[in-house]
């Protein structure tokens, strides 16, 4: 994942939407890049269309963006919450996948033929950020829809020519809030996290299965992947159902006891 | 084994990385400079790299979201760049040997719960991609160029696959017609450096610091006491264990013992309940 997330500028959606602004500053750099979110980390950074937090958790966004980047970077400490901004202009198209299942790839491409073939549902929206919208002559922004092979076929021919628009002679593009970027502080902890690495841990030292630790965590709401992580670096790739070997069990209880 | 590594060119104030920005001496953890009269852009060249998502973080060319993500993240990345390579008699910080100073552009591809035992190499990868056998997200980022004309060679929204892969090796070629003519203009950033395999810590770490912390809590120490222990045998971050004890204790201060209320919530947090926090 990217260190430069994007993020949403529309007004109380989130704390870091809020700190928007414009700075006057020249573009340095482009970016075009298409990453894949999962539903809670979109609605953190008010990016895809969920109504609430609880219908963000079973969802999942792809964002693809073409811009244009300042250096500018400021940190802003808001909630509690430092933030290093940046900002930038272009076109970023966001589907939105309402139910995302394991088993699907997480690229616009993909999607589109899930949700033409009725295996998911998905919606879009084009954000144009720092681009006068009235100045593209001729070019037909969506806006909002569905998402399927027909509108995805659409929406390339709209981002092509309004990537044509950004690289003309009358382009006009202002430097707007688009990203955030990310990196986990040296000392940041956390703790709902720590908490599924600890059980997998201790249940990796009492020689438990990843099937058995797996099922047990469920009940504490503990999250599954991250224990799954814990198993493979300890553990090596061993089969979910398989005891972990001696030298598994006394790595983990080595890292129990450093912590004493 | 030494190598060429991509790199973050952001730097501190003082001149050096800032994604080296958290470790000790992180002030001479600087680029190698170039001399005075050195020729700018002397070389051309695509360099193709694979790194784990720890590394990649640590480089500052991404970002890792949970300890999940990590596991089973590679990170492929291409430069296309002009530059000039630099290098040093004795290493910068103990650990920067050389440096490549360019411009043109990085694709970093993040190759998910890569299951498959595929050869990570870009060609493969894409043909991966379009197999359906592998997650694939991609950025392209641009470094010293204002100049968007290159976007017409980019790939669209879509996917990395030997279509778009093909885009960004013409990209490649137009990127370094463009830096040719455009050399004058150009600022060389500090993109690639040449050093030992860059040290990451284990995810795991930093959950090892908060279990320590909680037992300290639950059994009555204030954090000056935890920190103290921790000191002498030099173990966990400090800010990890101050951040525990903050989340933790309703009302913090370093020298303050906790009060039962907030040992019971240690030992509630050690037994996997919520807490908050």
């Amino acid at each position: 994942m990217s260190n430069l997330i994007p993020v949403g500028t529309q007004q109380g959606q989130s704390p870091v939407a809020a700190a928007s602004a414009s700075p006057a500053a020249s573009f340095t750099s482009f970016r075009v890049s298409q990453d894949f979110f999962t539903g809670e980390q979109a609605f953190t950074s008010s990016i895809g269309k969920f109504s609430d937090a609880s219908s963000a958790s079973k969802g999942a966004v792809v964002v693809y963006e073409a811009m244009m980047l300042t250096d500018q970077e400021e940190t802003r400490t808001i909630e509690g919450v430092r933030w290093s901004v940046r900002y930038g202009a272009g076109i970023r198209l966001e589907i939105t996948v309402k139910e995302a299942k394991s088993e699907m790839r997480f690229d616009a491409y993909a999607i589109a033929l899930n949700a033409s073939i009725n295996n998911t549902q998905a919606e879009y929206e084009v954000k144009l950020i720092g681009l006068d919208a009235e100045r593209l002559k001729g070019v037909s922004i969506p806006g909002i829809g569905e998402f399927n092979y027909d509108s995805y076929e659409k929406l390339i021919t709209t981002v092509e020519a309004v990537r044509q628009y950004m690289v003309s002679d009358g382009a006009q593009l202002t430097p707007s809030l688009s990203h955030v970027r990310l990196g986990r502080a040296p000392g940041a902890v956390d703790l709902r996290e720590a908490q599924s690495v600890i059980f997998g841990v201790q249940k990796l030292a009492r020689g438990t299965t990843l099937l058995s630790a797996l099922a047990d965590a469920q009940e504490k709401q503990l999250n599954a992947n991250v224990i799954r992580a814990v198993y493979q670096e300890l553990a090596g790739s061993a089969s979910e159902q398989q005891d972990p070997t001696k030298e598994a069990r006394r790595r983990a209880e080595s890292w129990l006891e450093l912590a004493s | 084994m030494a190598d060429w590594y991509p790199i973050s060119p952001r730097l501190t104030k003082e001149g050096a990385f800032e994604a080296f920005s958290d470790l000790e001496n992180a002030k001479d953890m600087k680029p190698v400079p170039l001399a005075p009269n050195q020729r700018q852009f002397s070389d051309f060249k695509v360099h193709f790299t694979s790194v784990s998502l720890d590394t990649a973080s640590r480089l500052g060319i991404a970002s890792i979201v949970d300890i999940s993500s990590a596991s089973n993240t590679l990170v492929m990345t291409y430069d296309a760049m002009r530059y000039t390579e630099t290098s040093a008699e004795s290493p910068l910080g103990g650990a920067i040997y050389g440096t490549r100073w360019g411009a043109g552009f990085r694709v970093m591809v993040t190759i998910w719960d890569l299951q498959a035992k595929l050869e990570v190499q870009p060609g493969i990868i894409a043909a991966g991609v379009e197999l359906g056998m592998v997650n694939a997200s991609f950025e392209i980022v641009g470094f010293g160029i204002a100049n968007g004309d290159i976007f017409k060679d980019l790939p669209g929204p879509g996917r990395f696959d030997r279509n778009n892969y093909s885009r960004l090796s013409k990209a490649a070629d137009a990127i370094n017609g463009y830096l040719q003519k455009n050399v004058d203009s150009l600022v060389p950033q500090p993109l690639q450096v040449f050093m030992s395999a860059p040290r990451v810590q284990s995810q795991l770490a930093s959950s090892q610091a908060a279990l320590y912390a909680a037992r300290q809590l639950s059994a009555g120490k204030t954090c000056v006491v935890a920190l103290l222990a921790n000191r002498v045998k030099s173990r966990f971050n400090e800010d990890a264990i101050r951040n525990v004890y903050k989340a933790l204790m309703e009302d913090f201060a370093e020298n303050k013992l906790p009060s039962s209320q907030e040992r019971d919530r240690a030992k509630d947090w050690l037994k996997f309940e919520q807490v908050g926090g």
